[in-house]
């Protein structure tokens, strides 16, 4: 019986090498489209963060400001699409006359992850990590 | 090199072909992954792009109150200042800074040029063609030009219209640098034109 045991517990030779090459190429493989997926997301957040700016710019030349109201709604749409710490300073707050500038200055940051890798590909974390962004617009009044 | 070919293609120790084989295709993933963000990257600039360009061409329209007031024609009476206004513009939504230059050389690799700028005036069933840019700057005058005029991308002109074009260095895969050009047409009536 014992020896029928330790014959089962064997193993042949170079199968642990195997084991570990497998695994190895599959914790690389996964570091790689993990940090791949992550910039995929972090450039579809600023594209829509773009839009977003578009939307509120073509708002401005009509009004001819950055009114309270679209400030609320687009900082709720830019928490709604993960931006943080969000900052309209160097914006035009006060209205202004026909054929004058009107600027939308967004910045703030987006969440992603980051890959942090110690002590070679032995230990690989994703950590939390804010991007910072800026976006601006300019364009004219036409109200 | 004759002994490098005969260890690629030769027999191989029990566990390495494995190993070799992993590393290949590991190898083709890495290259995979990062032509398709490349490309993914020149579709983000590429719109970017458009976008503000469409949206300087805009800033750029100051009609002329008055006249519209007593004619109701829309024209854009100061030129020069719609230009001035367009170059301000295009700096900010590209930005990029003073010296033409994107901070970002992952985007824009080199300095961006303003190649043309044109401002279409509809005047009844004339238009008055302002250009400014590369080729220097100047105006003229097509007597009964409405309804056959077009921007040089090829947008018939029906009423006040502007057209711009710009030209950039974009770094590509393996560092090769492509030279861009993107022009965008805007209808003071109808916006941007596709």
């Amino acid at each position: 019986m014992i020896r029928r045991v330790n014959s089962s517990l064997r193993k042949e030779s170079g199968s642990i090498m195997d084991l570990l090459s497998v695994g190895i190429f599959i914790l690389a493989m996964s570091v790689i489209m993990m940090a791949y997926l992550n910039n995929l997301h972090l450039m579809q957040q600023k594209a829509e963060i773009s839009q977003l700016a578009r939307k509120y710019i073509l708002r401005m030349e009509t009004t001819g400001y950055l009114t309270g109201s679209d400030r609320t709604g687009l900082l709720q749409e830019l928490h709604g699409l993960g931006a943080t710490q969000v900052d309209f300073s160097g914006s035009t707050l006060n209205e202004v006359g026909y054929g004058n500038a009107v600027i939308l200055s967004i910045q703030g940051n987006i969440s992603g992850k980051e890959t942090i890798t110690q002590q070679g590909l032995l230990k690989v974390v994703f950590g939390d990590a804010a991007y910072p962004f800026t976006e601006l617009r300019m364009s004219t009044a036409k109200n | 090199m004759k002994s490098l070919v005969k260890w690629f293609f030769g027999k191989k120790e029990a566990g390495k072909a494995e190993i070799i084989g992993g590393m290949l295709f590991l190898s083709f993933l890495i290259l995979m992954l990062a032509v398709h963000l490349q490309l993914r990257i020149f579709y983000t600039v590429s719109f970017f792009m458009e976008d503000a360009l469409a949206a300087s061409n805009l800033a750029s329209i100051v009609i002329d109150i008055e006249e519209y007031g007593i004619s109701h024609i829309l024209k854009i009476s100061a030129p020069e200042v719609s230009y001035e206004i367009y170059k301000e513009a295009l700096k900010m939504n590209l930005q990029i800074g003073a010296d033409w230059e994107s901070g970002q050389k992952n985007l824009i690799s080199g300095k961006v040029e303003i190649q043309q700028y044109c401002i279409y005036n509809v005047l009844e069933n004339d238009v008055e063609v302002y250009y400014f840019g590369g080729e220097g700057s100047g105006s003229y005058y097509i007597a009964n030009g409405l309804g056959t005029v077009k921007t040089p991308d090829g947008t018939l002109i029906e009423s006040t219209s502007v057209y711009s074009r710009i030209g950039f260095p974009v770094t590509g895969i393996l560092g090769v640098e492509v030279y861009a050009v993107k022009e965008n047409s805007v209808d003071v009536v109808s916006n941007v034109a596709e």
